[in-house]
């Protein structure tokens, strides 16, 4: 499909336009293959199938835009046409693989390193479902299922649908990795529908080398009495654009995201985060708490929209950025759009250094000024952290973190 | 759900009067370079200024409407007409305005105020102004308080012409553009060095003919440690065509010198108001704005600030009030460059019968800007479910050396503050009129007693139970 320009991430509502934060205009190789995910192990009561996306998928608008998803869609159909590259006896065993139930324990990582095959473009749409619980009590569970989407080399795109049935819980981390030296692009997009009483927790941490660029768009539909629950930890890259749309339609449904990021040198972030609040006495909390250093820009665009009809609606907002770098862009346009009386709308955001109590007290322990920021800075993923729900993943985090300067 | 508190629609019977059309000229509406042209005989202009607003013409012809804001597709400038003047010459005597244009600024209260409380008053009737006046002790001070026009004649000339549209220039947008060719009236004031002017000077601006524009622009230099606090109002009959007020104001605050610039905006709803207001600020100065926007049709206004010296500041304080057939898209902007500059923002605003409340900002704090500090505060008020607030602000930091902080709110009054009213003994429904009107407390506390009297009889309350 060649290089692709798009426009993504767009405000909800513009405004002025020298302040370069309406929309981000991108230009990138368009990913012509996908990753092959397949779980070794899945939580109890997940299943894993494949199917081509369709109505359902199509429903559910994301945070990147419009743009992006029909490109995503259109990639999924010309690779549905590519037979040139498939590989028979490869194409039939990950068929195999693909299509099998699998039931086991959850919490081991597992590590998937090969090439996506032309066949998982006719059929790049994953979609994990529950079991149907016939039993009236809500099923509890804690268990994980866990995906490890690790890249050589080269650009990849995926398409990932979470249906969370009628009182089911569903928790599903997705860690992403690549070779330090490794360039590319990652397209990764997920869907989530939470039908009544349901429970989605979604957790993705990105761990790309600074030659990728990491395009992660997200959109959910919640029920009634629906949560979805979003823990987003942005790490490596050099590029990063993220966006994530959820539609509260049910009553009494609810949207928690905790985005965390840190960024180094020459990385850049633009984010865009809209929660639509439709259904009456609906609840969202988005927390970002992140750390700029050295010449890295960040754009984050968190938007709570109360729609006629949400009565009783409550939504909540709060950026928290410590600025450590000399050369760092920070841009910020948190915004709230009401229509509807009786609500209540929180924003608030607080940038800034170090505070000098915090950095006396550090100091006097000992620490050198740098030493000091660097532990704060690290403190607040680390607090992110230690909610991921699988503690081999923790690890890579520290470890991550631990090269990161 | 509970009955909901009812705030009665803004009284505008006074405002609503319309004085016969009894015009010296008018030119024809539309926009087009003879038109320019014989505005710019008809005031008489030096060649430069002349030019300048040719070329501000073709900078409005190349520029587009914004892609942004309340829609303003129904502003057709071919129905605008961009000059009216009265039959009246410029006086500094009320007694020498015509009847009819003095007994409508009577009724405003004009000269009473001049009377009671003001250092000097400029007003302006259309496109001209008709009267003008400062305080001979006032005057004595150094203070220069004229029309724009006869400064561009006298010995401030120069001043002029190096000031003028230096801080708003017409590429800016398109509507600065249209001031900068087709702009009347506006008041120009100097206050010198280390001189504190310590009653306020006022402006105020009438525009009665309908289906006109009026464009005067303030140009206002405080000098070295000297103070100024300057209020502006305005008003309009309604009628059921447009008007169009594109004004610019264009503050120059200098070293460790204040100004405070106050406005109260009730344009009638058939105005729109695409206002442009800059200050800039040198080294330990201080810009104050106090803005309470009650009328227009749409409103789009953002006074903007500079903070160019180190340890300028900035505060600004303001409501806005959006009832039926009103879309008002108002907020502020700060630009800090000097190193240790502060702002602080902080709006209310409220919205009723289908009105439309847009706060709008935008916090900027560049590289150089070490040490600097904003704040910026928000809370909006929606009193039924058919009318709309939004909230946008912006803020780009680019210093790692500054602290931001920003806040906004938007719900019903405070169910724990309204029961710990009630157990001091108050009803429940005074408690809530008690919370109601404290909502807009903090602009009319900025404002001289009878503006401030002035504000809080634009918003008249009446509750009927709880809001909610």
């Amino acid at each position: 499909m060649g290089q692709k320009e798009m426009t993504v991430n767009i405000l909800p509502t513009r405004t002025w336009n020298r302040l370069g934060m309406n929309e981000s205009q991108i230009q990138i190789e368009w990913p012509e293959k996908s990753v092959l995910i397949k779980p070794e192990h899945l939580a109890a009561g997940v299943t894993w199938e494949k199917e081509i996306s369709g109505k359902e998928w199509d429903e559910i608008q994301t945070g990147m835009g419009r743009e992006y998803d029909a490109m995503a869609a259109e990639c999924g159909t010309a690779g549905a046409n590519r037979t040139d590259t498939v590989n028979g006896t490869v194409a039939a065993e990950e068929n195999a693989g693909a299509n099998a139930n699998i039931n086991a324990g959850a919490g081991s990582i597992y590590r998937l390193t090969a090439e996506a095959a032309a066949v998982l473009q006719n059929e790049n749409v994953s979609e994990i479902k529950t079991r149907e619980n016939t039993s009236e009590e809500t099923t509890q569970n804690t268990e994980w299922t866990v995906l490890c989407v690790d890249y050589k080399n080269g650009s990849y795109q995926n398409r990932l649908y979470l249906d969370a049935k009628e009182n089911s819980r569903l928790n599903v981390l997705i860690v992403f990795r690549s070779g330090a030296d490794a360039q590319g692009t990652s397209s990764f997009q997920v869907k989530v529908h939470a039908e009544k009483n349901a429970k989605v927790q979604l957790q993705e941490v990105q761990l790309l080398g600074a030659g990728y660029t990491c395009l992660s768009d997200i959109g959910a539909s919640c029920g009634e009495n629906a949560t979805f629950e979003l823990l987003k930890l942005e790490l490596g890259a050099g590029k990063v654009y993220a966006g994530c749309l959820t539609e509260l339609e049910g009553k009494k449904s609810a949207f928690d995201a905790k985005i965390g990021y840190y960024t180094s040198v020459n990385q850049k972030l633009d984010m865009n985060y809209t929660v639509r609040h439709r259904g009456k006495k609906t609840e969202s909390l988005m927390e970002i708490s992140g750390v700029l250093q050295d010449d890295s820009a960040k754009l984050f665009r968190g938007t709570i929209d109360f729609v006629p009809g949400c009565a009783g609606a409550k939504g909540t907002e709060r950026e928290d950025v410590l600025l450590l770098g000399d050369d760092i862009v920070n841009q910020t346009i948190p915004l709230i759009l009401c229509a509807e009386e009786d609500v209540e709308g929180n924003h608030g955001a607080s940038m800034g250094d170090l505070d000098d109590a915090t950095l006396f007290y550090l100091c006097s322990r000992g620490l050198s000024r740098e030493e000091a920021e660097r532990m704060v800075a690290r403190a607040r993923i680390d607090a992110l952290n230690e909610l991921v729900a699988d503690e081999a993943v923790q690890k890579q985090v520290q470890e991550f973190m631990n090269q990161k300067r | 759900m509970k009955e909901k508190t009812y705030v009665d629609d803004i009284d505008r019977s006074i405002y609503d009067i319309k004085d016969k059309e009894n015009d010296a000229y008018k030119v024809k509406a539309g926009l087009t370079p003879e038109i320019v042209e014989k505005i710019s005989k008809e005031k008489n202009d030096p060649a430069w200024m002349q030019q300048f607003r040719l070329q501000s013409l073709q900078i409005y012809n190349s520029l587009q409407v914004p892609n942004w804001g309340p829609d303003i597709e129904d502003l057709d400038m071919d129905n605008i007409v961009t000059y009216v003047r009265p039959k009246s010459k410029m006086s500094a005597k009320w007694s020498e305005v015509p009847k009819d244009i003095k007994d409508t600024f009577e009724r405003l209260g004009i000269p009473q105020a001049e009377q009671k409380s003001l250092a000097g008053v400029g007003a302006q009737y259309d496109s001209e102004l008709v009267y003008h006046n400062v305080r001979a002790e006032v005057a004595a001070q150094g203070v220069v308080y004229t029309d724009l026009e006869s400064a561009m004649h006298g010995e401030y000339a120069e001043m002029i012409r190096t000031h003028f549209m230096h801080l708003v220039k017409p590429q800016e947008h398109k509507f600065a553009a249209l001031h900068g060719a087709v702009w009347s009236g506006g008041s120009f004031v100097y206050v010198p060095k280390g001189v504190s002017v310590t009653i306020p000077l006022q402006s105020y601006f009438r525009l009665n003919a309908p289906g006109a524009g009026q464009f005067e622009h303030t140009l206002i230099i405080v000098d070295e440690g000297a103070y100024l606090h300057f209020i502006e109002g305005c008003s309009a009959p309604k009628y059921n065509v447009a008007n169009l007020h594109a004004g610019c104001v264009e503050l120059y605050v200098g070293k460790n010198a204040k100004l405070r610039y106050s406005t109260i905006e009730n344009w009638s709803k058939n105005m729109y108001n695409l206002n442009t207001k800059r200050a800039i600020v040198e080294e330990g100065g201080t810009i104050e704005w106090v803005s309470g926007s009650f009328g227009s049709h749409v409103s789009y206004l953002y006074p903007m600030s500079i903070l160019k010296g180190d340890n300028s500041k900035m505060e600004f304080t303001g409501i806005t009030f959006a009832g039926e057939g009103q879309n008002l898209d108002t907020g502020a902007k700060v630009v800090h460059t000097g190193k240790r500059t502060s702002s602080y923002i902080n709006t209310k605003s409220i919205s009723k019968d289908g009105g439309i409340s847009t706060f709008r900002s935008s916090v900027q704090i560049g590289k150089q800007a070490a040490g600097s500090k904003a704040s910026v505060s928000c809370q909006s008020l929606m009193l039924d479910d058919i009318s709309r607030s939004d909230t946008v602000p912006a803020m780009d930091i680019r210093t790692r050396d500054a602290n931001v902080g920003h806040e906004a709110k938007i719900g019903r009054i405070s169910d724990e503050a309204v029961f710990y009213l009630m157990s001091r003994g108050i009803s429940e429904e005074d408690a809530r009129a008690m919370i109601v009107s404290g909502f807009a407390d903090d602009v009319s506390k900025e404002l001289p007693l009878e503006y401030a009297v002035e504000m809080n009889n634009l918003i008249q309350l009446e509750m009927k139970g709880s809001i909610g």
